[in-house]
């Protein structure tokens, strides 16, 4: 009798301190998922786009309208402030986030703010066709990406 | 009457004006080869002043402090002369005749030509010089010996300058010089064997032991494993934007390698540099992230 009540205090120990399969679930992984997702549509975004920078296609052959593509990707940058705005942090599981976002949220929510405007002029351009300024303004958005990476993420792979 | 040395001052204007010329020009040229060379990574500490030294590189070996290199007399190497300038990147020995440790990679710089280096020297002699003492190395023993290192020398150490190829164009030719002399990209992406040498049989092959404990990619041509995959576009979008093919950024050290190196470089030498990653020899080499 012992024994088994001994077993189901380490059950309601284990339930109550998580396991991995617990962790998963928590309130801050969710967070650290949800903001992986947007930050991985707004690289997609950028990958789409950067096919045609790259020079090996020109505007008139590119399989997608550009303008279309670049008021994506400023609307899925619409999301990382609020994405990030949730008091999780770096907790919640494998996050490359710095600490520096929420020590510096000013400066963050500035350079997302970057992105979003930069994003916009590259849809603005992209209504010209203008090839040159187009390639420009996306050199524009990839290195507003680069920046913010820079001071706020830990790349870890 | 002070008319008559007019002519003589005349004479003399003309006669230094091309010399001055060319030393802008040594200058100017110094300033690019400095971007390229990524002098400024090591040799500045974040927030610091530039080139005061005082960036901590960790290695297994343990953590070197780049030295104060601004042209500062004392604590600089204001006071070096040409020929000093030349024997530490050419050959790795200090004006005083001690060896430098590889963690400066004399190794790559050994391979630039005279007229690069002495550039080099009149751009970095024309910043500003800082007086502030460098910072010593914290090395495990037994690596905190320095003539230890003649023997690493006598194993690993090639002395330049880099001869051109004939059996290949300008192009892989130029970028030949930039990947394994100035932009040294094999001292990160080639790993080390246990005494710090380059394992010369996976060049360019990637380390999960890179500086800082970066986990530095394979950069042959290897489809799987390496950037095989990669076109000269991507290439040259990412040397100047550090941008990766899928749309992600890179990080950390690459990043400023980028930021403050590959990006300011021309957009023929990003290419010369892409013609030569692509020339080399494929190595199957899958550099993963260690499990914690």
């Amino acid at each position: 009798m012992r024994k088994i009540v001994l077993a189901a205090v380490g059950v309601a120990a284990m339930a109550a301190f998580g396991t991995p399969m617990a962790l998963a679930d928590s309130h801050e992984a969710n967070v650290v998922k949800y903001r992986q997702m947007v930050m991985k549509a707004v690289g997609a975004h950028m990958g789409g786009l950067g096919a045609l920078v790259k020079g090996e296609t020109s505007v008139s052959d590119v399989p997608f309208n550009i303008q279309e593509q670049a008021a994506a990707l400023n609307a899925t940058a619409q999301l990382i402030d609020q994405a990030f705005a949730q008091d999780v942090g770096t907790k919640g599981g494998d996050t490359e986030a710095k600490a520096e976002i929420w020590q510096d949220w000013e400066g963050f929510v500035a350079r997302a703010a970057l992105l979003r405007e930069r994003s916009q002029s590259l849809r603005d351009v992209a209504e010209t066709g203008d090839e040159a300024a187009i390639k420009a303004a996306f050199a524009g958005v990839g290195k507003a990406c680069g920046s913010c990476h820079n001071a706020f993420r830990k790349k870890k792979s | 009457m002070m008319l008559r040395f007019v002519p003589l001052l005349v004479f003399l204007a003309l006669l230094s004006a091309p010399l001055a010329h060319a030393q802008d020009d040594a200058v100017e040229r110094g300033r690019y080869l400095f971007a390229a060379g990524g002098c400024l990574g090591c040799h500045t500490a974040k927030g610091g002043a530039l080139l005061a030294g005082g960036r901590a590189l960790k290695t297994p070996f343990g953590t070197f402090f780049g030295p104060n290199i601004t042209p500062d007399p004392q604590y600089g190497i204001g006071g070096w002369s040409d020929e000093d300038f030349l024997r530490a990147l050419r050959e790795g020995v200090s004006p005083e005749g001690d060896f430098y440790y590889p963690a400066f990679p004399y190794a790559s710089f050994t391979g630039m030509t005279d007229a690069d280096i002495l550039a080099l020297k009149a751009y970095i002699f024309s910043l500003t010089p800082v007086a502030e003492p460098s910072r010593d190395h914290e090395l495990d023993f037994p690596y905190n010996i320095r003539v230890g290192l003649a023997p690493w020398r006598w194993r690993y150490f090639k002395e330049g300058p880099l001869e051109p190829d004939p059996a290949h164009d300008e192009a892989w030719n130029r970028g030949a010089y930039l990947v394994k002399a100035l932009v040294h990209c094999g001292e990160c992406h080639t790993p080390r064997d246990s005494f710090g040498g380059p394992e010369t049989d996976l060049a360019y092959a990637g380390t999960t032991d890179g500086p800082e404990g970066a986990i530095v990619p394979n950069i042959t041509p290897d489809p799987e494993t390496g950037i095989g995959d990669w076109s000269a576009g991507d290439l040259d979008f990412f040397l100047s934007l550090g941008m990766l093919p899928d749309g992600d950024v890179t990080g950390d050290v690459m990043y400023e390698v980028i930021e403050h190196g590959t990006s300011k470089l021309t957009a023929a030498d990003r290419e010369a540099i892409a013609v030569f990653l692509q020339a080399l020899p494929p190595i199957r080499h899958a550099v993963e992230r260690k499990k914690p």
